[in-house]
């Protein structure tokens, strides 16, 4: 139509309600874009795989399920080793429940782990203060404890104020005795020592959910070596440790062959193992069993991807939606409000197409402009946003992804714009001629 | 008059046989039936009936604004019939000027640019357009109106505009729908004056009107009464086209 610029001037206010409307919908999907989407594609690469060695035992017709602490340090390296596509282990030591002294006053924690450096590559942990332990700690068996958020909050007040503060880990008799247990505490075992650890680091998981309770995700971290004494040997760099999980991270495309491959490489070596380890396997009638699960930890993170993936999707689907609904009752607005001006036009000789042409140039100019006011609002938005960033790590987003975010944003609109002026200017501009003329204005 | 008439004898249009019906509801009404029509080059027809009887149907089906039901449609020798949207769309800028009683101007458009609008379609740059836009607007006495909105002119002064506006690609016939029907009578006069003087210059007139006296400019009275040509007949005075009125209103009570 011609002169188009006064018929949008004449319809000023429903196109700025357009605009403003697609323009806060791109907003939203460039935060959404920006903020949420770079924490959802995080564990698609990977996945992590636990290895148990369980002990089945028959007990009044029951198979009852037992991890027993079977491997050693060295294994991760092994199967780093000999099974390519493994790209990190690590050996965990776990022991839930367990007892704590700061400042002289007993605390029990959930859970309390020692392990190896692999085991923060492996989850990708980052230091929220401090470091995490290195191989030079390790080595030395230095008396060092990384320590969960939660934990640096409950017993010290803050992450910062725990660094470099000590802690005493009690012997398990003593945390029995903490929760009024200790009458179950058996008999015949040698309770490991108390032992000091100087707090070098807290860290948070990458997806810390503090409602979930998982055992195996330790709140107080020491190298491996500590808190296995429970073959006789003091507490200290332990020489003879024995880990209860093997963690192996792996392409989650190779997942079932290396599950495979580790079957085939651990089981002859553990059986030969527990072989030395003593002769109690006669007067037990127990098998035993490698266990490799997408497990415990891996589970849940990827149960969150999928969760948050679909939140995502769901807010990228509403969000744009939200726009093309705007676009598509903006347009059936504007092109009814010129059904008349639109029935002259065609009078005097213009033809269906170039007035359904021009009503989508028309639209996706106004979507542009949304759009692009769109990514002026996402700055703004991105601050009221600020609280879901918790939704997934934090941190920054690079800046190749929000490029790509605003890019996205223009594109969608675009596409919008064209669809959402398709449908009501042909609507609107088919039909008789005669009936349209008579339209009052 | 035959309906066998030929190009050499400077046939402009022809309907033959056409009927229009319109379906409201469940009932039909026949706006149109059977209509055998045709008219010559430099005619000026003058078009009556009670209300209702079909005229601006068959003005809107002359004008390729509406289609026929049934029968068929030659504008200079070719059928209208069944062209695609486009063709459509360039005969009608092309060959048609269309003046209605209500103008029908865009009124956030000036007079200048509402005369402009057929030459955009009809693809005429933009310094020609103005040239002849103001050219058009001067020939009808509005060349002191040119950047007057609608609502700052007068209902005359607008039919001018539109009246500019339908000439403005030069077309083959001049199509007006009551154009003095919202007019005090010294305007519509002023209007009349103009058809017949573009008339008189060779431009084709077809005139829908009640008023005896705005027929009375044509040189042929075709009178409508429920949907059918009841009389179609030279125009030689005033007087004649009174008594058609005075009879068609009579025997249509
Ligand atoms: N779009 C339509 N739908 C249904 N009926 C219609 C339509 N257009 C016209 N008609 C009917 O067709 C008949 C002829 O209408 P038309 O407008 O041609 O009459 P007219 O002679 O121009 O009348 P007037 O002098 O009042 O303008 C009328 O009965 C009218 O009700
Ligand atoms: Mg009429």
């Amino acid at each position: 139509m011609p002169f188009h610029w006064r018929l949008l001037k004449a319809g000023w206010f429903t196109t700025v309600l357009v605009i403003l409307q697609v323009g806060v919908a791109a907003g939203a999907l460039v935060v959404i874009l920006t903020h949420l989407l770079p924490h959802v594609t995080w564990p698609r690469g990977a996945t992590v795989l636990e290895v148990t060695y369980q002990r089945v035992e028959e007990r009044a017709g029951m198979a009852m399920r037992q991890a027993e602490p079977v491997f050693r340090p060295e294994d991760a390296l092994l199967v780093r080793g000999e099974i390519p596509a493994i790209t990190e282990a690590a050996a965990l030591v776990v022991q839930p429940l367990v007892a704590l002294m700061v400042d002289d006053r007993p605390y029990l924690v959930r859970s309390a782990g020692a392990t190896d450096p692999g085991y923060f590559r492996l989850w990708a942990l980052e230091a929220v203060a401090g470091t995490l332990f290195g191989a030079a700690e390790m080595a030395q068996g230095a008396p060092v404890a990384v320590i969960s958020e939660a934990a640096a909050r409950q017993l010290f007040g803050s992450a910062e104020d725990a660094l470099d503060r000590e802690l005493m880990l009690l012997s398990v008799e003593e945390g029995l005795l903490l929760q009024g247990l200790l009458a179950g505490f058996p008999s015949g075992t040698t309770p490991p020592p108390r032992a000091v650890f100087r707090v070098v680091g807290v860290y948070r998981f990458p997806s810390a959910d503090p409602e979930t309770v998982d055992l195996r995700r330790p709140e107080i971290i020491v190298p491996m070596g500590w808190l296995t004494a429970q073959h006789g040997k003091p507490a200290g760099p332990f020489s003879d440790p024995f880990a209860d999980v093997l963690y192996v991270s792996a392409p989650m495309e190779q997942e079932l062959a290396v599950q495979q491959a580790l079957e085939v490489l651990l089981s002859p070596l553990l059986t030969e193992r527990r072989r030395l380890q003593g002769g109690e396997e006669a007067r037990s009638r127990s098998s035993w069993q490698l266990e490799v699960v997408r497990g415990g930890q891996a589970q849940l993170l990827r149960e969150q991807h999928r969760a948050r993936a679909a939140v995502v999707s769901g807010l990228v689907f509403a969000a744009v939606l939200a726009a093309g609904v705007a676009l598509v009752t903006g347009n059936l607005v504007r092109m009814s409000g010129r059904r008349r001006a639109i029935g002259l036009a065609r009078v005097l000789g213009a033809s269906q197409r170039r007035i359904v042409q021009s009503a989508v140039v028309e639209s996706m100019a106004i979507a542009l402009v949304g759009g692009m006011v769109g990514l002026a609002a996402s700055w703004p938005l991105e601050q009221l946003a600020a609280p879901l960033s918790d939704f997934g790590a934090g941190g920054t987003t690079p800046f190749g992804a929000r490029l790509a975010a605003y890019g996205f944003c223009l594109v969608v609109t675009l596409i919008g714009g064209l669809l959402a002026g398709w449908y009501p200017a042909w609507e609107v501009s088919r039909g008789g001629l005669a009936e349209q003329l008579r339209e009052e204005v | 008059m035959s309906v066998e008439g030929d190009g050499r004898t400077g046939e402009l249009l022809r309907l033959v046989g056409v009927s229009r019906l319109f379906h409201a509801g469940s009932h039909v009404v026949t706006a149109l039936q059977e209509i055998h029509l045709s008219v010559r080059q430099t005619e000026f027809v003058s078009i009556m009936g009670p209300s209702g009887s079909g005229k601006s149907t068959l003005l809107n089906i002359l004008g390729g604004l509406d289609a026929p039901t049934s029968g068929k449609y030659w504008l200079q020798g070719r059928e209208i019939g069944g062209l695609p949207d486009r063709e459509l769309a360039r005969v009608r800028n092309r060959h048609f000027g269309y003046v209605f009683q209500n103008y029908n101007l865009f009124p956030e458009l000036t007079a200048l640019e509402n005369v402009e609008v057929p030459m955009i379609y009809a693809g005429v740059g933009r310094r020609e357009r103005r040239r002849r836009a103001t050219v058009l607007l001067e020939q009808v006495g509005l060349g002191a109106r040119l950047h007057h909105r609608p609502a700052e002119l007068s209902g005359g002064e607008q039919q001018r505009v539109a009246i500019a506006r339908a000439l403005a690609n030069g077309p083959t016939v001049l199509l007006a729908d009551e154009p003095t029907g919202n007019l005090p009578s010294n305007q519509a006069r002023q209007i009349m004056e103009l058809l017949t003087r573009l008339n008189r210059q060779g431009m084709t007139v077809i005139v829908v009107t009640h008023d005896p006296s705005v027929a009375a400019c044509g040189q042929r009275l075709i009178s409508l009464r429920d949907g059918r040509i009841v009389a179609d007949e030279a125009i030689t005075g005033t007087s004649d086209v009174a008594a058609r009125v005075a009879q068609l209103e009579g025997v249509s009570l």
